[in-house]
């Protein structure tokens, strides 16, 4: 067993994990329900959380390697009663449908804008290229990344 | 990663290198190849993630420094790099796994559907392997014929990649079934042009192959020619008779014969139209 120690949304956490525990399991296994597993491998990317602000896949990281680490998953977004510009613009652009890759996408959308607080069409589609979803055709979403840019450069003048 | 019983986060190049000798141990860099490994041997992990000195591109008169912990993200963001050099990094996987992929791990792994190998191919490129015994610089093509496919330490620690200047003018082109796709077929040409006469010539492929490599038969064709679309068909007609494709599942022989012959000339013309 190793011993890890590891902020999960704000939380810290210390325990001992198996050594090939990924971080997509450890975050299942204590309740992070947002992050999905879908092929496990690093190809769909329903797994994406932010690993100290970048975007990484967490099922290729190990338990172990994310010791010492914060982690971000989109429990610490927003919620109903106060929802981040990305959730409102996902939602009003009918850019979620089944949702399993949709708790990813937004996270790959906040660290794209991060990077290009006004994004292009095409900075948006190299952005969310690690993120598949096999219902919409990503058209929404790529409009919902504009919409909620826009909107969250005027609440960063605010 | 199923019996590791030790996880080593080395603060200094210094002490990853002296852990190298441990039995049975690997060194992780970004990851993506090896978490996910079942092999029962490996009882030692070393994770680089800590060692400052290897994550930083430094640019000077008489070369490009690229740090083997460097991330694929940070070859697509810097200014100041050759454009084949941020094409072959754009063109690995997502953005997700090119936040974690480093230049040392691309070069570790040794995988045929390499992107960056074959762009350092045509760069000249060296590696710089550090042990405890000191730091050597080898030719890029030696380090991949000497440690094809070598994913636990023995030893020497890849510390970092250097491309001398002048720089060659380099293209850089990948073909794939997706952008995100493993290549099929990958391709780099460099070239030194003097009074518009080629000096000197590189052509390297990968993915098509077993193991990125250069192609001197098409160098030569080049040589002492014009750069044009004369000197570019001939070399695309010598790289389709030098390489022989490896099977692959997805395209047939005559196909990947037809796209060593276009991403060879592809390749050159990009060359020709790229800053040095």
């Amino acid at each position: 067993m190793i011993p890890i120690q590891l902020d999960i949304n704000g939380q810290t956490i210390e325990m001992e994990v198996v050594p090939d525990l990924t971080l997509l399991d450890l975050l299942r296994a204590v309740g992070v329900a947002s992050v999905k597993k879908g092929c496990g491998e690093g190809d769909c990317g329903a797994c994406g959380v932010l690993l100290d602000g970048v975007y990484v896949k967490s099922c290729l990281i190990l338990a172990a390697q994310a010791s010492g680490h914060s982690v971000e998953t989109v429990e610490s977004l927003g919620n109903v009663e106060h929802p981040h510009p990305l959730q409102t613009a996902f939602v009003d652009a009918g850019a979620v449908q089944c949702g399993f890759c949709i708790p990813s996408m937004l996270l790959a959308a906040k660290s794209l804008i991060e990077d290009h607080p006004e994004p292009t069409v095409e900075q948006i589609r190299e952005g969310l290229d690690g993120n598949l979803c096999r219902c919409t055709g990503y058209v929404k979403q790529i409009e919902a990344v504009q919409t909620a840019a826009a909107v969250m450069k005027e609440e960063d003048h605010d | 990663m199923i019996n590791v019983e030790k996880f080593i986060r080395p603060a200094t190049v210094a002490a990853a290198v002296s852990h190298l000798k441990t039995p049975d141990s690997l060194v992780l860099a970004g990851g993506t190849g090896v978490t996910l490994s079942r092999d029962p041997n490996v009882r030692t992990v070393i994770d680089l993630s800590e060692l400052k000195e290897l994550k930083s591109i430094e640019l000077s008169d008489e070369r490009i420094r690229l740090g083997a912990m460097v991330t694929m993200t940070q070859l697509r963001r810097a200014s100041g790099l050759p454009s084949a050099l941020v094409a072959a990094a754009r063109a690995i996987g997502s953005t997700p796994l090119r936040n974690v992929i480093t230049v040392g791990g691309e070069l570790a792994r040794g995988v045929y559907w390499n992107d960056l190998p074959v762009a350092l191919l045509a760069m000249g490129a060296v590696v710089e392997l550090t042990s405890e015994s000191g730091v050597e610089k080898i030719p890029i093509a030696a380090f991949l014929a000497e440690h094809p496919k070598k994913t636990l330490a023995g030893g020497k620690l890849i510390t970092a990649v250097e491309i001398g200047r002048p720089l060659a003018q380099v293209g850089y082109v990948k073909f794939a079934r997706t952008e995100v796709d493993y290549a099929i077929c990958n391709l780099a040409a460099g070239l030194r042009v003097a009074d518009g006469v080629i000096r000197e010539a590189r052509v390297a492929v990968g993915a098509i192959v077993p193991l990125a490599r250069r192609v001197p038969e098409a160098e030569q064709a080049l040589v002492g020619a014009a750069p044009g679309e004369e000197a570019f068909a001939r070399a695309a007609k010598a790289v389709v008779e030098a390489v022989e494709p490896r099977p692959d599942f997805r395209v047939g022989r005559e196909y990947q014969r037809q796209l060593l012959e276009s991403l060879t000339r592809r390749a050159l013309e990009t060359a020709t139209q790229s800053e040095q």
